[in-house]
């Protein structure tokens, strides 16, 4: 019997409760948002039609209760949840209490949840069924004592160093951490396995060679009821921090249309292996060498599916909820499939998080007071947040997603270098200024990529202080204009002859001023810059 | 005419020497930063607008608007001209590789009278600058300095975001190097490690782990 939704219950906040109370909308849907108190007046909340309050602001006491979510869905009448991606979106659980409250859960079946979120039995069944997977180790290394974790130390020298140690239930960059000396094994061993303790509720850790130079490709999976899996084509996301992505893009360069369709064939088999319906990706590392090694399925909506869709056409959130609904794959996902090995276009997202880019990333908190997000051709923004919103620090510091299209590669980029300069936001440290670096980068440009780029090229001192001096000049010269004693391009006609007066313009904190600010910047930029400028 | 008229504007004004674009960790406004010769450094023009970057070290800026019957040309050596004036001309990128924003700020609590904020978005990267009248700024500095030298001091290492310290890495006594592992602290469901930003001897830590921070709070104070 197919079930015929009405009103979706989006489970998430942000861009991506946006993007999916958007595509409900687009779909004749009802949604219903939820929030804690501190997003009370939050974008998807007055986007949606409907509105829950789940709890207080830390994501424990709201995103992530599952039964505080059910309860909302209950109160809306909604008979279908969409989890988005984080929080609940991949635990079997909560998918299961869904199913058994009546309301569809709008992912994988939770057997399928639990089998891929084991990432050991993940990797165990992707041996089983042909895939490779990274070298490395099958079951849970011993980590109650240190002479235990010493144990491990033979199979470490098989797996080869240096490598990692990874948490079975890891996810989002947590749980894991390099190890390049024999000493340092069994002490990270226990360390990873706490914190995986503490983040997942399970202490389960494993050894995987660490690739060197290797880049991460993954494979967007759409499957429905009937059992049909699809590849939609791949997405190289080597551009990371701290094993978190920062930029995606699609298709993966420099790949001919062997090694996609290669990559997308073995996507295709883990996802088989586990009967996925709905929507996952596979993720790989593609070796210097042209090795396709296995990593790890993610159950869910990616942050970066945007860039697939740019590619393809199909729209994954819509295609989610058809699934859901209990249709089989539509001729556009089909047709996307069918010529996925030789994509046209190629589309180029950026993550802009409130961090601090000098600063190992570290996430920083503020109140936003200028948000101008670009357009134009070939651009979308997936925001979740505008002007006046506060960046609080209870939740994931992503603030909007960045994505541009065109007909390759180097189009694409010199529509991201014109999409990053209009983007205008204030209040706020935010990743733009690696993003603008990223994409006057000539490695980049090269498509020499591997997880290891940021770390090896990223050096912002220098950068921050030229930008400091130069702001230090913007700022003299600004304050001037209002005291050089001739009319400012918008000054008030009393501002005139005013000339010897040493003082400051008053009130600069008060709304005309801030209006002043602008018109100068619009006007009087380059005119100002021009004395030195020559 | 409009915009002819803004770049008449705009013009009659000119960089003379910054006082401290080097930094050199002190601070501005920390004795040491002027020459300690008994011929003291003249006053900037009564106009002049010094603009101080609050990074870490401070990068100021002076800027001294041309009379209003100046031509505008430049390196014409009317005003504080020479090499020095043409600085931070040879440090500026483009004028096109980015959109500099000038943002009001509230004021600080503390917050002389005469001092204004306002926040510099240059490249994406976020500043927030001191203006004030570059006389005023130099009296200031030089009463300070009469008043005894500080020193550079104990500099405090504040939480930059609110979070738990999940671990600390160092003890009063340690002695630590620039970058520095102090301790690591979790927000936003990551762990982010606290790094020295100097060298130095830890003379406090005032935090443990498993304590919770709020933004600014004190973790540890090195030497």
């Amino acid at each position: 019997m197919r079930p015929q939704l009405r009103r979706v219950l989006v489970a998430n906040r942000g861009e991506i409760a946006l993007r999916i109370i958007r595509a409900c909308r687009e779909l004749g849907l009802e949604s219903v948002a939820v929030y804690s108190d501190a997003d009370r007046d939050a974008r998807h909340v007055r986007a949606a039609d409907f509105a829950e309050r789940l709890g207080p602001a830390p994501a424990a006491d709201s995103y992530l209760r599952a039964d505080a979510v059910l309860d909302a869905a209950r109160r809306a009448g909604a008979d279908a949840i969409h989890p988005g991606y984080g929080f609940l979106s991949e635990r079997a659980p909560f998918a299961a209490a869904c199913e058994a409250a009546g309301i569809v859960f709008v992912g994988p079946a939770a057997e399928t949840l639990a089998g891929l979120g084991d990432k050991l039995a993940a990797r165990r069944a992707a041996r089983d069924v042909g895939v490779p997977i990274v070298p490395g180790t099958l079951e849970p290394a011993p980590v109650s004592s240190l002479e235990s974790a010493a144990s491990v130390l033979d199979l470490a020298d098989d797996v080869g160093w240096p490598l990692m140690v990874k948490a079975s239930a890891g996810g989002g960059g947590r749980g894991m951490r390099r190890v390049d000396r024999r000493e340092d094994l069994a002490g990270a061993l226990i360390a990873a396995s706490r914190e995986a303790e503490a983040a997942f509720g399970d202490g389960a850790v494993y050894l995987e060679r660490y690739v060197e130079g290797a880049r991460h490709v993954e494979v967007q999976l759409l499957g429905d009821a009937e059992g049909t899996i699809v590849a939609l084509g791949e997405r190289d996301c080597s551009i990371q921090r701290r094993h978190q992505k920062l930029v995606e893009e699609a298709p993966a360069p420099g790949l001919d249309e062997d090694a996609r369709r290669r990559i997308h064939e073995l996507g295709v088999a883990v996802a088989q292996a586990f009967g996925l319906r709905n929507a996952a990706t596979a993720e790989f590392l593609l070796a210097p060498d042209g090795n396709v090694w296995f990593l790890e399925v993610n159950t869910r909506l990616q942050v970066e599916h945007g860039v697939t869709e740019l590619v393809t056409g199909v729209d994954i959130v819509h295609e989610q909820l058809r699934i859901a609904e209990g249709l089989s794959l539509s001729s556009v996902v089909r047709e996307a499939a069918a010529r996925a090995a030789s994509p046209r276009g190629h589309a180029i997202e950026v993550r802009v998080s409130a961090e601090d880019p000098a600063n190992a990333f570290l996430p920083v908190s503020g109140r936003i007071t200028r948000w101008r997000e670009p357009g134009g051709p070939g651009v979308r923004l997936d925001a979740g947040v505008e002007e006046g919103s506060e960046v609080a620090t209870h939740y994931d510091p992503l603030l909007a997603k960045l994505l541009v299209v065109a007909t390759d590669r180097p189009t694409a980029l010199a529509r991201l270098r014109r999409a990053l300069a209009e983007f205008e936001i204030g209040g706020v440290q935010t990743t733009l200024p690696f993003h603008r670096w990223l994409a006057e980068d000539p490695a980049f440009a090269g498509a020499r990529l591997s997880t290891s780029f940021v770390a090896e090229r990223w050096e912002p001192g220098p950068l921050r202080g030229q930008a400091a001096r130069r702001a230090a000049l913007v700022a003299s010269t600004w304050a001037l204009a209002g005291t050089s004693g001739r009319r400012r391009p918008d000054g008030p006609a009393g501002s005139a002859g005013q000339a010897s007066l040493p003082t400051i313009r008053k009130g600069v904190g008060d709304a005309s001023e801030g209006h002043a600010a602008d018109v100068w910047r619009q006007e009087g930029r380059r005119e100002a810059t021009r004395p030195w400028g020559q | 005419m409009e915009r002819h008229e803004a770049r008449t504007a705009m013009e009659p004004m000119k960089p003379v020497e910054p006082p401290g674009a080097q930094g050199d960790g002190a601070g501005a406004g920390t004795p040491g930063r002027f020459p300690e010769s008994p011929a003291r450094a003249p006053l900037p023009s009564p106009e002049a607008i010094r603009a101080t970057v609050e990074t870490e070290p401070p990068v100021s800026t002076d800027l001294e608007p041309y009379p209003p019957d100046s031509t505008g040309a430049v390196g014409d050596g009317a005003v504080g001209g020479g090499e020095e004036a043409a600085r931070p001309v040879g440090e500026r990128p483009g004028a096109d590789d980015g959109d500099p924003l000038v943002l009001p700020l509230p004021a600080v609590a503390g917050q002389p009278p005469g001092v204004e904020r306002v926040e510099v978005v240059v490249d994406g990267w976020r500043f927030e600058v001191r203006l004030e009248p570059a006389r005023r700024a130099v009296l200031r500095e030089r009463a300070r300095r009469s008043a005894g030298p500080s020193a550079s001091g104990p500099r405090v290492v504040r939480a930059p975001l609110p979070g738990r310290i999940v671990r600390v890495f160092v003890a009063p006594g340690d002695e630590v190097e620039t970058g520095t592992r102090l301790c690591s602290l979790e927000a936003m469901k990551m762990e982010n490690e606290i790094l020295a930003p100097a060298p130095g001897t830890i003379e406090r830590v005032g935090v443990e782990a498993g304590a919770r921070v709020e933004q600014g709070d004190d973790l540890v104070v090195i030497g």
